[in-house]
């Protein structure tokens, strides 16, 4: 099955053929997969008309696409009084709150988007002149690995304009190649707001 | 930003590990290196304009800061390795 310019074979679990998205991890795609109610070992040939649009809406334009509504859990049965747990009030609230909660497919970046990110942040190693920028741009290995023996996945990968490969197809994506823009100030200050 | 930096960084409580600098304005008024060994301080927002001679280990290696270096460690600025190269 065709969609949005990937094949997704036939036979396999849908949330292993969601891999050929760049951007979409295995956390990730099965995130998305509870999110649209679809069955987690669901198959590719297993999808229904309705469920095909939301997961084509979805993943054209993940950031659009309407969130999913916060709900208070009635936990009062019906015709009788709620009941007096503790933490009651504002169960999906205290969910929701908190460092990490937040739904990590609210703001995801697929394909070209999630590209540009990274060869964005690359690009701002090696402009504003860091080791790990140097590293890149020589095709090292970045974190401190040897380079005696071994390091042929940094040599074969790194490099300041990195193609970007989604985990499931290793294809070339011949579709990115504009020059990444280095991450903008404020983004650069919101991130370091935090410490500051 | 690799996502697992946003998780398994330090606590926010503590905030960014930095060392005082005494006599910071100074510096940038009379546009003076700070001569420092402290490669592991992170490099907040009024650094930014000052020049730092960071230690990599033999000399001090010249390093004017800007905006997008601010969140970096000054370390990350002064190579401790030589480039290598065939003559």
């Amino acid at each position: 099955m065709h969609l949005l310019g990937h094949n997704l074979p036939d036979h396999k679990p849908l949330k292993i053929a969601l891999l050929t998205f760049y951007g979409l991890s295995h956390p990730l795609a099965s995130r998305l997969l509870a999110r649209l109610s679809i069955h987690s070992e669901a198959l590719v040939s297993d999808l229904t008309e309705p469920q095909l649009t939301s997961l084509s809406a979805y993943l054209s334009s993940p950031a659009t696409t309407a969130k999913v509504r916060e709900t208070q859990i009635n936990l009062a049965p019906p015709g009788g009084r709620a009941l007096p747990l503790p933490g009651n009030k504002s169960v999906v609230g205290a969910v929701n709150k908190g460092k990490g909660k937040e739904d990590p497919l609210d703001e995801l970046k697929l394909e070209t988007e999630a590209r540009r990110g990274m060869q964005g942040d690359i690009a701002h190693l090696r402009m504003v002149g860091t080791y790990r920028g140097k590293r890149h741009a020589a095709g090292y290995p970045v974190r401190g690995q040897r380079t005696q023996t071994n390091a042929s996945t940094a040599k074969k990968h790194n490099r300041v304009e990195r193609r970007g490969f989604a985990t499931y197809s290793l294809r070339p994506c011949f579709g990115s190649t504009e020059i990444p823009s280095p991450p903008s100030r404020s983004r650069i200050l919101s991130e370091v707001s935090c410490f500051v | 930003m690799h996502p697992t930096s946003l998780v398994l960084r330090r606590s926010t409580w503590k905030g960014p590990f930095f060392t005082a600098f005494p006599n910071l304005s100074q510096h940038l008024k009379n546009n003076t290196p700070i001569f420092t060994k402290s490669r592991a301080c992170t490099i907040v927002p009024n650094f930014v304009g000052l020049k730092f001679m960071i230690y990599n280990g033999k000399d001090y290696l010249p390093i004017t800061v800007t905006e997008e270096m601010v969140g970096h460690k000054l370390g990350e600025f002064a190579a401790t390795r030589k480039a290598w190269s065939y003559r």
